[in-house]
């Protein structure tokens, strides 16, 4: 049919004005030599290819020795964090021809160890992220080692750490922080919004200790406020905000406004009845 | 807490380059370069304010001299730059405070996409924007007098 073949015509035009040859300037750490090296690639980009894309296509056609990490391409498992064009961001979220730039400069990670290539180390990151202690601390250790019910949490209180529980650890904030650039010990815009993030939480009764753990110069004090965290972080999360926060609950604790918080108790989880009609799902037998 | 053997950062850190060069962010990271700029720049003027007016010490013949030397259009042109420094510092000082300590900073919420940090919301831009009205007015009102010091102005 006639309207078939238009529709085909315009779908070629369509690819041939929407692809774009574009050179990508990699630059990578080579561990052998411990030095850094610069190799340039020439790819031909269609409309909706990511920077992802683009270094699968390298890696699997051009240059197998291309190495970089990135396991689930749809910004949630945060591996692929790179330098692009200047500015941290996921590899699997950057559409190439948004950048609009015909010579697209990659870089690893900064203010992260080196592996190879593009792939950087996050030791000293989880390490820090280890340190503030990220999950709830309960005074009740029976019922938390061995749960009976649920704890109690309202929905407008779970929209207090919400956001910030959202960081999928990719680490961009780190590598856009101008602190984290000279001092290595800063625990970091993620550790320090973590912190406020259990902080926040209903359930968490270690607020004194997270505040003792973060009220430091390597800590809280760190920041300046330059708002880069917030700026490159792909998932919304707001670290800048969250150590604002932080700080205000630090000089409460100074003017001794803050007391020991008592965490909401537990429930026994609510009941669902079957409603008519809908059949009894089969016994398990796995 | 870091090993600084087991780890090479020195290949990788962003360094000073970190605070200066590196200008592809937001708004605030401006402020904060320039906040950083100034405050390094006072600090020096302080020095020289001191080595200046310790010349009193010396006797009055010593403090005629330093003066015949302070007193040239350039040394002016430098006070107007420390009185600008001082202005912006300051003012920025008082956003930062307010901002740091979480009282104007807003609250979270639910993260909707296209994601908009607080930092860019009506506040603290506001508060930008309030910062630099009021920084203008103080200038100007400095550089009046400067002009009328100088004489261009009768």
């Amino acid at each position: 049919m006639a309207w078939r073949n238009v529709s085909h015509v315009s779908r070629v035009i369509f690819m041939k004005k929407d692809s774009k040859i574009i050179t990508f300037k990699i630059k990578r750490w080579d561990p052998g030599k411990g030095d850094w090296r610069i190799s340039t690639y020439t790819v031909t980009i269609r409309k909706g290819m990511t920077i992802l894309d683009a270094l699968v296509h390298i890696k699997e056609t051009i240059d197998h020795t291309l190495s970089y990490r990135a396991s689930c391409r749809m910004g949630i498992c945060g591996s692929c964090g790179m330098t692009i064009n200047g500015k941290p961001r996921l590899a699997c979220e950057t559409q190439i021809l948004e950048l609009k730039s015909n010579t697209i400069s990659i870089e690893p990670l900064k203010n992260f160890d080196l592996i190879k290539d593009l792939a950087t180390d996050f030791s000293l990151f989880f390490e820090k992220q280890t340190k503030i202690r990220p999950y709830l601390i309960r005074s009740d250790e029976d019922e938390y080692w061995n749960p009976s019910r649920e704890y109690k949490q309202t929905p407008t209180e779970r929209l207090l750490y919400e956001q910030f529980s959202n960081c999928i650890t990719c680490g961009l904030c780190y590598a856009a922080c101008p602190t984290n650039a000279t001092n290595i010990n800063y625990l970091g815009p993620q550790a320090l919004m973590n912190t406020y993030r259990f902080i926040a939480d209903s359930r968490d009764e270690g607020t004194l200790e997270r505040i003792e753990l973060v009220d430091a110069v390597d800590g809280i004090w760190g920041c300046h406020l330059s708002g880069a965290c917030s700026d490159v972080c792909p998932k919304g999360v707001d670290p800048a905000l969250a150590i604002q926060l932080l700080r205000g609950l630090v000089a409460a604790k100074a003017l001794r406004r803050i007391k020991h918080k008592k965490a909401t108790g537990v429930v026994p989880p609510s009941e669902a009845k079957r409603r008519k009609g809908i059949p009894e799902p089969p016994p398990f037998n796995v | 807490m870091a090993d600084r053997k087991r780890y090479r950062f020195k290949d990788n850190l962003w360094g000073i380059w970190g605070w200066y060069g590196n200008l592809k962010f937001n708004l605030e990271r401006y402020l904060y370069l320039i906040h950083r700029l100034t405050g390094v720049g006072l600090v020096l003027f302080l020095l020289l304010h001191i080595i200046v007016t310790s010349s009193r010490m010396y006797g009055e013949a010593a403090w005629i001299e330093t003066e015949s030397i302070i007193q040239n259009p350039l040394y002016d042109l430098g006070m107007l730059l420390v009185i600008g420094a001082l202005i912006f510092h300051g003012l920025n000082g008082i956003r930062l405070i307010l901002l740091e300590y979480g009282l104007l900073i807003g609250k979270p919420t639910q993260p909707i996409y296209p994601y908009k940090p607080t930092l860019k919301r009506r506040t603290p831009r506001l508060l930008i924007i309030l910062m630099m009205l009021i920084g203008t007015v103080f200038f100007l009102i400095a550089l009046y007098e400067f002009l009328l010091v100088w004489g261009v102005l009768s």
